[in-house]
């Protein structure tokens, strides 16, 4: 697949959406305006129990993930796009999961 | 292979086909609609692209934005390497149930993760349930972990028109499929209204559902509706990918239309105790379909 530019096109969406995500918090840092921040409220807070079976999913996942990734690769292979486009999502989940959550709770 | 000898043809190509994909279910949608009342029509009347240039980041959460992105991200490079891998490429990748599944339980993940209602979470959790059965049949009766490689209808001739339709050996599959189908699409319709709400994720939720929905819809072509070969176009065999390109839309437009169909025609009322005995059913139906179809494989 590679030689079909599917890296490039990785690379280029997903730059666009880094650049998209400094932009928004440009836009809100510099007008001072965070409040579609702060009432938003995730589901799993109103059930602790599936907070907790999330953050035990979650770290499993990331075990597993990175696990099957190291196994027969070199470390060149480890971050290519294509495992990016899997670890990242998990890992910022965990965080969200564990660190943003109780924030939006105040 | 003629348009490969450059990186640019096959991705310029492909896009094109995604936004026309786009377009085209939206005008499925807008002649197979069901309600034409004056309520119906005030919803479907703001314009999209009048909405998407009053799009307010400052009315955007970040968390929800960042959570789109991720998921926009990932069902477009599943999305994008399938349609590659099937018209210019042949990397058998694409089809292992693992990789399959592990996009899909991350993009399901990262819209629960956006959930705010209890009934949310239980449509997605269902539908990742079915996805995961109807994924793991085809795998059975494949006999393989790569559910993208042909076999043969067990009941029709070698050389026949239709022949390699793995959706003949079990039809009862055509169920889950069918709810697959139809959920993805109701959640594209759902998402599409809510661009109203003029947030950037609700954008890319809106393209990431499309996306979903293309993705499933050229999965199942390949898998079980006879890949993109089997109808022949005479005289236009010989260029290959264009000869593909337009199997694979003459078929993606009738699935398309025929889901709508039946968004449209299909009953609203759901009696949870008889669709409790239409599953077992089914399920019943779909096991001894399947170990007849083994059954039979295995006798050659």
């Amino acid at each position: 697949m590679e030689e079909l530019g599917i890296q490039l096109f990785i690379i280029l969406t997903s730059g666009l959406s880094i650049l998209l995500i400094a932009w928004a918090l440009f836009v809100k840092f510099r007008e001072n305006n965070f409040e579609s921040d702060f009432p938003k409220q995730f589901l799993t807070n109103s059930v602790p129990n599936l907070r907790a079976s999330l953050l035990i999913i979650l770290s499993l996942l990331i075990v597993i993930t990175l696990t099957t990734i190291f196994k027969n690769r070199s470390i060149n292979e480890l971050f290519t796009n294509e495992n990016l486009l899997l670890i990242v999502p998990i890992v910022l989940s965990f965080i969200i999961v564990y660190f943003v959550e109780p924030l939006s709770r105040k | 292979m003629i348009a490969t000898s450059t990186n640019l043809v096959p991705m310029a190509l492909t896009i094109t086909l995604i936004v026309f994909y786009l377009i085209s279910l939206g005008v499925i949608d807008k002649f197979f609609r069901y309600s034409r009342s004056e309520n119906n029509r005030t919803l479907y009347k703001s314009y999209t692209i009048t909405n998407i240039l009053k799009i307010s980041i400052n009315k955007t959460s970040l968390f929800s934005l960042i959570i789109s992105l991720l998921r926009f991200n990932s069902i477009l490079y599943l999305m994008i390497s399938i349609l590659l891998g099937n018209l210019f490429g042949s990397d058998i990748k694409i089809y292992e149930i693992i990789f399959i599944l592990t996009y899909l339980l991350l993009s399901e993940f990262l819209v629960f993760l956006k959930t705010k209602k209890k009934s949310e979470i239980n449509e997605v959790s269902m539908f990742i349930m079915i996805m995961i059965l109807t994924l793991v049949c085809i795998g059975v009766t494949k006999e393989s972990l790569n559910i993208g490689i042909s076999t043969k209808v067990e009941w029709l001739g070698v050389n026949v028109f239709l022949s390699g339709w793995e959706i003949f050996n079990i039809p009862f599959l055509l169920i889950p499929i069918i709810y697959i189908l139809v959920f993805s699409y109701t959640r594209l319709l759902e998402s599409y209204r809510q661009i109203n709400i003029k947030t950037a994720d609700r954008l890319f939720d809106f393209l990431s559902e499309g996306f979903l929905y293309i993705y499933l819809v050229t999965l199942f072509i390949k898998t079980v509706f006879g890949g993109l070969e089997d109808l022949s176009l005479t005289g236009y065999d010989f260029v290959l990918p264009y000869f593909k390109i337009i199997n694979l839309t003459i078929k993606f437009l009738i699935i398309s239309i025929v889901v709508r169909l039946l968004i449209r025609f299909m009953p609203t009322q759901n009696n949870k105790k008889r669709s409790k005995n239409i599953n077992l059913t089914v399920a019943l139906l779909l096991v001894i379909n399947m170990c007849f179809v083994l059954y039979v494989r295995n006798l050659h």
